[in-house]
């Protein structure tokens, strides 16, 4: 129990903390012993009441009986760090924190001497933000309160705020700040999901997020916020159509482990998720989406780009909204070809993937007759060579997983 | 390749963030440090940066699912989260099969193996408050991102040649915040939120409610594990290892462990005295209900951690005269090698092979009334000799960790390090390497097996709950089984379904390509 208050004040401590650290540069036995400090300062009855204000959002008013009520029946845990007096609702904490970002937005690096206070100030703003849509370890998060705050949110342009601002946070406020965007786009104002209708209007921002991936710091931020904006289906079917699609066969290929595979994670959400906008998509793409996906991604030279492509095109042609791509796919021969040509290369490979080993299985009978009845009009030895090897792998590998 | 950028300027962090080169050629591999199922660790230089010592998380990627989910969310954390007490990742990128984690190089490897290596009997308290503070600062960053660690133990505690402690290997860890699906919909869902289902984490270290709890867990199962981790400092193991991990998951759910139990059962003879303030930390950690178990924030203001010394201590009591990690491995290696020899001769290759060690450890079970403790019986040792017991402990524990470790390696202090059975006090006698038999082939092929033979522990377990009239695990334990079955059977039917879909489709093809054969002649 007492554990969720201090989960709430202490969080926002971490974050100034981590604020603190890298700006004003304190070494690590300084900054300890701050948060000692600020660990053993007993908080006042006010902040204790503005806390649990904080905390129990929904039982807004006035008056302070209520939230010392509310008080009195939660734990007996020392309050702290917290500075502010008065009391802030969820809409005065959106409020004040789109006026923070407008300030961050147009401020640069030096001019302002408040800078660095107001800065922190929407640090903490975002934390807080944080805990109410999320709840705490000692509280979870109240319905009406997140609807407040949702809807004062999408009324203004905080989300548009937020995002271009995002490589001006430190690393701490990014992360809550992600955070934050996720879960707003999960939350229902009177059973609509404002979200959706707030990034209809703005599918720019869209853009920056997928352009995140080209930015080395951003990418991880605006990628985990693309995958909750992407939830929803209009949205998909503006960046399915959109002429980022493309770029996405190259950030699923970067360098950086970690940013390829977000963005390989997104492309698989934005393929698989929204079934109807999908099967769209691939009809009317198909010639410029499969000739990409084939030469850039199923013979690609990364040996992990092939694995997850055919493991995706597998999810994607196999799912039963996709039929007609399907049968148009497997009626190329070229598209045989290259699959073969994987085929072979899985197949023979000693130490076969056990996802790999699984689908050849699953799928041995189909595949073989696949092969046998698929025949090509003029006479083509090579690949009559190929169905034959992949064909004799296949039917080994039945042998030999044979129980 | 992009062409290395050495020191550019982050843009907005306050610090010059060094950019670690993203192609192998740029490494020199020095030493293998550790090395697990999946993974081998090495020690190497980063050429174009002044050869700077690094650490290298080589791992297999051929044994994960293909979508990497648990090894993006472990990089994404090492990349993301900023804290003196976690180690983080230089970079990471793939090498053929294999992905690269760059990590920092930790000179003083785990703890877990700074242990065996030279404290077979733990560390000294002082030492002990140290590690665990610096441990629980870690913690506390990220219970305060929402995170739990969920694998907290020595063998994921890392200390550098400074005495500087961090806490690694975040391959099972996971964020409350993305587990839920159901989250801030204003509707309150079954499960409630903050809570996570999955079993996950190393059976001894593991939290009584990660183990059967119906209801969830949350960040309370990392303080039972950093409970546990506090005891491994003090005795040199968990408690409770001298059992087979299965046995240790019961007797954790049907007995309020105590300090008491632990020093008389083990340490029988030569029991270490501990300070009241650190008994008291201790039982805190390992409350049965993860309710009463005090929080991070609120133990680090524990007495025990007030007059805690500085790094310092750490170089001076514990680092120096410390063989190094590739020393302390290259031991390891040998010793296991000596098993390999010793191994020949018994050892039915191919076979499943932990079932086969299992077998040959444990040749039955006596219920022991008095102790109410289950306790195997090892056909060949006299069972109240203390350094068996401690071998014991040794073989188990690699069973046990490499079994769950798929998902799970240890940064910088790959598993194999935990073969290292006190070499420095007890040089291996013959009874020992007989007992301590394993080699690398036999365990791989051995976890192949205990991952096929999972349901049949799970039978196991339940039988043995039956003896202790836990009849309530057994229903949850039947109907997990039923959901599986089902499973299994919605998962044919729906195989069923697509291929008569498949056929269908076929038959369509074929028809409409002989109808328009037909069109054109």
């Amino acid at each position: 129990m007492p554990e969720k208050s201090l989960g709430l004040v202490a969080g926002g401590e971490a974050s100034n903390g981590g604020w603190m650290r890298g700006v004003v540069g304190l070494s690590e036995e300084g900054f300890k012993m701050m948060k000692g400090i600020c660990i053993s300062k007993p908080g006042g009855a006010t902040s204790r009441a503005v806390a649990q204000r904080l905390r129990h959002p929904a039982a807004q008013s006035d008056s302070t009986p209520t939230s010392s009520t509310l008080y009195d029946k939660s734990s007996s845990t020392k309050m702290k760090g917290l500075f502010k007096s008065k009391p802030r609702t969820p809409v005065d904490i959106v409020r004040q924190t789109r006026d923070l970002l407008s300030f961050a937005a147009r401020s640069s690096e030096s001019r302002e001497s408040k800078r660095e206070e107001k800065m922190a100030e929407l640090f903490k703003n975002l934390r807080e933000l944080k805990s109410i849509l999320y709840g705490n370890s000692e509280s979870e998060p109240v319905s009406e309160a997140c609807a407040q705050l949702t809807q004062e949110f999408f009324r203004e342009n905080t989300l548009r705020l937020l995002i271009t601002c995002l490589p001006k946070l430190n690393l701490e406020a990014r992360k809550d700040a992600t955070q934050v965007v996720a879960n707003l786009q999960r939350q229902q104002v009177n059973s609509r999901l404002i979200a959706s209708d707030y990034l209809e209007a703005n599918l720019d921002l869209l853009d920056i997020l997928i352009a995140g991936y080209e930015n080395t710091d951003m990418a991880l931020h605006y990628g985990a916020m693309l995958r909750e904006c992407i939830r929803h289906q209009t949205v998909a079917r503006y960046v399915l159509e959109s002429q980022h699609m493309k770029k996405f066969f190259d950030y699923i290929q970067l360098p950086k482990f970690d940013i390829a595979a977000d963005a390989a994670a997104t492309f698989k959400e934005l393929l698989t998720r929204h079934k109807s906008t999908v099967a769209e998509f691939l009809s009317k793409n198909y010639d410029w989406f499969f000739a990409e996906y084939n030469s850039k991604l199923l013979e690609s030279s990364n040996y992990i780009t092939r694995r997850q492509a055919i493991k995706l095109l597998g999810d994607i042609l196999l799912d039963r909204s996709n039929a007609a791509v399907m049968t148009r796919y497997v009626s190329s021969k070229d598209n045989l070809r290259i699959l073969m040509n994987l085929l072979r290369l899985f197949a023979a490979k000693q130490n076969k993937p056990p996802d790999i080993v699984s689908i050849l299985v699953a799928n041995k009978s189909k595949l073989l007759r696949l092969f046998a009845d698929f025949k090509t009009n003029k006479e083509d030895e090579q690949f009559e060579a190929d169905k034959a090897q992949v064909m004799r792998e296949i039917a080994a590998l039945e042998l030999r997983d044979r129980p | 390749m992009k062409p290395l950028m050495a020191y550019e300027q982050e843009g907005h962090h306050h610090h010059p963030k060094v950019q670690f080169p993203l192609d192998s050629d740029s490494y020199k591999i020095v030493d293998e440090i550790g090395i697990g199922v999946s993974a081998i660790v090495y020690k190497a230089e980063c050429i174009p940066l002044n050869s700077t010592t690094v650490a290298i998380k080589s791992i297999d990627l051929d044994q994960f699912k293909v979508d990497f989910d648990n090894i993006r969310r472990e990089t994404k954390i090492m990349t993301l989260f900023s804290h003196p007490n976690i180690l983080n990742a230089h970079c990471s990128f793939t090498v053929g099969r294999r992905l690269w984690v760059v990590m920092p190089f930790m000179s003083g490897g785990s703890l877990q193996s700074i242990i065996s290596s030279s404290f077979p009997d733990g560390l000294s308290e002082q030492c002990i408050a140290i590690v665990l503070k610096e441990t629980l600062n870690a913690l506390s960053y990220l219970h305060n991102q929402g995170h739990l660690h969920r694998d907290i133990k020595a063998g994921n505690i890392l200390m550098d040649s400074n005495g500087s402690v961090k806490l690694a290997d975040f391959g099972v860890s996971a964020s409350v915040y993305e587990s839920s699906s159901g989250y801030g919909s204003g509707s309150s869902t079954s499960s409630s939120p903050m809570m996570l289902m999955d079993m996950t984490g190393t059976p001894y270290w593991m939290a009584p409610e990660v183990i059967h709890s119906h209801t969830g867990y949350s960040f309370k199962a990392d303080i039972w594990s950093f409970g546990i981790t506090a005891l491994e400092l003090a005795h040199g193991r968990p408690p409770l290892s001298h059992l087979p991990p299965s046995k240790s998951l019961i007797m954790k759910i049907t007995k309020r462990f105590r300090f008491s139990d632990y020093e008389d059962s083990i340490n029988k003879g030569k029991s270490k005295k501990f300070s009241k303030a650190f008994k008291d930390m201790v039982a805190s950690c390992l409350d049965q209900d993860p309710s009463k178990r005090p929080s991070t924030d609120k133990l680090l203001r524990h007495p025990f951690f007030k007059s805690s010394k500085g790094s310092d201590f750490l170089v001076k009591h514990v680092l120096h005269g410390l063989p190094s990690v590739e020393e302390r491995f290259r031991v390891s290696k040998i010793l296991r090698k000596n098993d390999v020899d010793d191994d020949d001769e018994d050892d039915v290759e191919g076979e499943s092979g932990s079932e086969l060690v299992k077998q040959r450890r444990i040749s039955g079970w006596n219920f022991n009334e008095d102790g109410f403790e289950l306790d195997p019986v090892f056909p060949t040792e006299s069972r109240d000799d203390s350094v068996v017991k401690q071998v014991r402990f040794g073989g188990e524990t690699i069973i046990l960790e490499k079994g769950t470790s798929e998902s799970s390696l240890n940064l910088n202090s790959p598993e194999a390090e935990s073969s290292l059975v006190s070499s420095t006090t007890t040089p291996p006698c013959e009874e020992q390497q007989t007992e301590n038999t394993f080699n690398v082939e036999t365990m791989v092929g051995g976890l192949m097996a205990l991952k096929k033979s999972l349901d049949d522990q799970r039978q196991k377990v339940s039988e043995l709950i039956n003896l202790f009239g836990g009849e309530v695990m057994n229903k949850e334990d039947q109907m997990v089984q039923l959901i599986e079955k089902l499973r299994m059977e919605l998962e044919t039917e729906r195989q069923k379904n697509f291929e008569l879909e498949m056929e269908l489709e076929f038959l369509k093809f074929q028809i409409s390509g002989a109808s328009n054969t037909d069109e054109n002649d």
